[in-house]
């Protein structure tokens, strides 16, 4: 198909390839390939969703402010793999994760000038992931809205990847 | 099964178009995985289930935000039906060497407003905060989280 997909051989291999527009799949390089079968991972998804996060009372660091429930992935994957989050901040604005935060007054243990971050990471197993919102301390003068605090409920958009089986070389 | 029906083509077990088992298809194992017998962890692509995807890149880029606050930065990507895209970024910093942080880093917060001009098309915007002047590095996929 006008020289951008390759189902078939080439070389010694079977493989199926596909060129970015304009590019001849015959002779493309790696970085003009939109799709290559003989790299080890890809960008292939097997989960997507949404998970809410319910924060505690405590907030004082370095307790965790909360965890999601569990996301199973319906399958037990031999690896962990790649999963991405971002919170949803009221209609069509995310904050991609890992997100941190910086704020005062949460910890007020030092003056007054101790700032707090706030975290969200993911809890990844073979299984599942949860998500997490920690405080942990930092600095910082840059102030931001939509902090996540205490005794709220938050949702987060999740992509779970089938990547991380490959062994790097 | 009639041949024409199945339509199989198997090539070193790698790539599988066409029939397996009772569904059609396109199935690729990774290497040295065999498509026939691969569980979802061995596999680049799979059309098996609703849910699984391929996340293409729709753009990506670097931006360098200047020191005002508040500065933006919009990329528009084709979205159809107005689904909303996926927008991993990361700031890139040099200490000599250029290094790379996922998500936001110690001085720079990102945010990312979609609007949606028309029915298949969908702007990203990243906002930054603070009065810094970094770069980000951002690539936009497919997404169909929500």
């Amino acid at each position: 198909m006008a020289n951008r997909v390759l189902l078939g051989q080439d070389g010694s291999d079977y493989v199926l390839k596909v060129s970015k527009s304009g590019v001849n799949v015959l002779t493309a390089g790696d970085d003009d390939l939109v799709f290559d079968s003989t790299k080890p991972e890809s960008s292939f998804i097997i989960k997507t969703g949404t998970v809410d996060l319910t924060t505690g009372s405590t907030s004082s660091p370095p307790n965790p402010l909360g965890s999601s429930a569990w996301v199973n992935f319906g399958v037990t994957l031999s690896y962990y793999p790649l999963v991405t989050i971002t919170r949803q901040v009221g209609s069509n604005t995310l904050y991609p994760s890992p997100e941190v935060h910086f704020t005062a007054g949460i910890d007020s243990n030092k003056n007054g000038y101790s700032l707090t971050t706030i975290q969200t990471y993911v809890e990844v197993q073979a299984s599942r992931f949860r998500v997490h919102a920690l405080g942990s301390q930092g600095r910082s003068s840059i102030a931001t809205p939509n902090l996540i605090v205490s005794n709220s409920t938050y949702t987060f958009d999740y992509i779970v990847y089938a990547l991380g089986g490959a062994t790097s070389s | 099964m009639h041949w024409e029906a199945q339509r199989l083509v198997n090539m070193a077990n790698r790539v599988l178009l066409g029939k397996k088992g009772t569904e059609y298809g396109l199935w690729i194992s990774k290497p040295g995985k065999d498509v026939t017998t691969a569980n979802v962890q061995d596999l680049l692509f799979s059309t098996s289930s609703s849910d699984y995807k391929y996340a293409q890149i729709l753009a990506q880029g670097t931006h360098t935000f200047p020191t005002t606050a508040g500065s933006t930065h919009t990329v528009t990507v084709p979205c159809v039906n107005n689904v909303k895209p996926y927008v991993i970024w990361y700031s890139i910093v040099t200490f000599g060497t250029p290094a790379y942080f996922p998500g936001s880093s110690l001085n720079l917060n990102v945010v990312v407003n979609y609007s949606f001009p028309s029915t298949n098309n969908c702007s990203v915007q990243f906002y930054k905060y603070g009065s810094a002047s970094p770069t980000i590095g951002y690539f936009i996929t497919t997404g169909e989280v929500a």
